[in-house]
């Protein structure tokens, strides 16, 4: 039967790939190097919308840029104002640190794309337009302006997949902005996009309305992560429902936080994000 | 509707450059910026292609296209490589089983078919998702994209009767 030995010999095929790739991290040089194969494929799936794109901006009316830039200016002299008052504190705040010798809150940012094509959809994931080429490692941070997004767990040389703190299988560290209390948050993973926070202590003071926010590692210390909405009483432990701070499905522009000696083996990343 | 659906355009002489032509189009096709809506709905643009060409031109369209498509589709959706590749392998062996039985069916029993035939892919694709990212949910929404492929299948032939001013057989 040359039809089932050929059925076999593909199956065997495949089912090296795939170990070769998730287990022993074989292609892990050499995908970035096929990925500009496909590159073609990505760049004609997209052409369309930044088409559309580009004449949406091209025929916005003047008056409308006008006042944007009006805005604009007016919230750059307001930002400008916070950001002096802002340097006077970092300035002391790294004065204290150095007699207290902690270590400073150093860490590189970089800007990215999310693509409209989305990376995967069964699980919360979304793609960037920048990879390996723009410096991008697995297991950096991804945030917007108002929250933490989740974590580089792939990389190509010019594209990447981020897996969502919505997703079950990522976690990130946490403190109540009020009271530092450390939490562990991972993903609900059931489609709502919320976030759990497991193992809280029956006396820990934590109650709906919280604020969370990144306590560090490989997360931007103190960048917002969410909000409590709900205690969830239980035995022996203590859980709580809460609302990410990050619009995760509308966010366009992210920011990526390389925090210091970041740079990791996709393996480890995806073995420390769980 | 007549027995065979496509079977007439498809037997007309496929050469191998409309062949390779119609992946790259499913391939883009399948990275286009749907929005997540219609992401997640729409069918799966190269297995759909590559169960037509094995229906329809078994001899240039088996396994080794089956791993080419699916290794493509691995490196595009970043998916870890051999996932597509091995789902589209099961599939296509499913659809190498039941080929057969194409020039027999009307255009519902032939979706019916397609629906299968596609369900097998995302099925295997599930259970190698288990290796990768642990046990995910597992809902009826997993398979509409086969179920929209399906009804692909069934719309596509019409529209394109249409299209060339031909009236369906009633």
């Amino acid at each position: 039967m040359p039809e089932l030995l050929r059925f076999f010999a593909a199956l065997l095929f495949s089912c090296a790939l795939i170990v070769s790739d998730l287990h022993f991290g074989a292609f892990a040089g050499a995908r970035a190097q096929m990925s500009t194969l496909v590159a073609p494929f990505r760049l004609a799936a997209e052409l369309p919308v930044r088409i559309a794109d580009g004449a949406r901006d091209y025929l916005a009316q003047r008056e409308t840029l006008v006042r944007e830039r009006d805005e604009l200016r007016l919230l750059l002299a307001q930002e400008k104002v916070r950001l002096r008052s802002l340097d006077f504190f970092t300035a002391q705040n790294d004065e204290l640190r150095a007699r207290l010798n902690l270590a400073g809150r150093g860490g590189e940012w970089l800007a990215a794309d999310v693509a409209r094509s989305i990376a995967h959809p069964h699980s919360g994931r979304i793609r960037l337009n920048k990879g390996l080429d723009d410096g991008i490692s697995a297991g950096m941070a991804v945030v917007d302006n108002d929250g933490v997004i989740g974590q580089v767990v792939r990389v190509d040389s010019s594209a990447s997949v981020v897996r969502l703190l919505s997703d079950a299988n990522q976690g990130v560290a946490a403190r109540v902005r009020r009271n530092r209390l450390l939490v562990v948050l991972r993903g609900a993973g059931d489609g709502s996009g919320e976030l759990i926070a497991e193992y809280i202590a029956r006396t820990a003071d934590l109650r709906a309305g919280d604020e969370l926010v990144a306590d560090g590692g490989l997360f931007p210390p103190g960048h917002p992560v969410g909000t409590v909405i709900e205690r969830e009483r239980g035995v022996p432990y203590d859980r709580a429902r809460v609302e990410p701070s990050a619009a995760f499905s509308s966010s366009r522009v992210v920011l990526i936080y390389a925090a210091e000696g970041a740079a990791q083996t996709p393996r480890a990343a995806e073995a420390a994000a769980q | 509707m007549n027995a065979t659906v496509y079977g007439e355009h498809a037997e007309r002489g496929a050469p191998l450059l409309r062949i390779a032509a119609s992946f790259f189009i499913a391939l883009a096709l399948e990275f286009a910026p749907w929005g997540e809506w219609l992401f997640r709905h729409k069918p799966a643009f190269p297995a759909l292609a590559l169960v037509f060409w094995s229906i329809y031109r078994p001899r240039t369209v088996g396994y080794a296209a089956a791993v080419l498509v699916g290794v493509a589709t691995d490196l595009a959706a970043q998916t870890p490589l051999g996932f597509n590749a091995l789902a589209y392998c099961v599939m296509l062996f499913f659809a190498g089983h039941l080929r057969g039985r194409f020039a027999l069916l009307g255009a519902a029993g032939q979706a019916a078919h397609v629906l299968f035939i596609l369900a097998t892919a995302q099925m295997t694709l599930y259970v190698l998702g288990i290796f990768d990212e642990g046990l995910p949910q597992l809902t009826w929404r997993r398979f509409t994209p086969s179920l929209s492929g399906a009804a692909l299948w069934l719309a596509l032939p019409l529209l394109l009767n249409y299209w060339r001013g031909a009236r369906p057989q009633p």
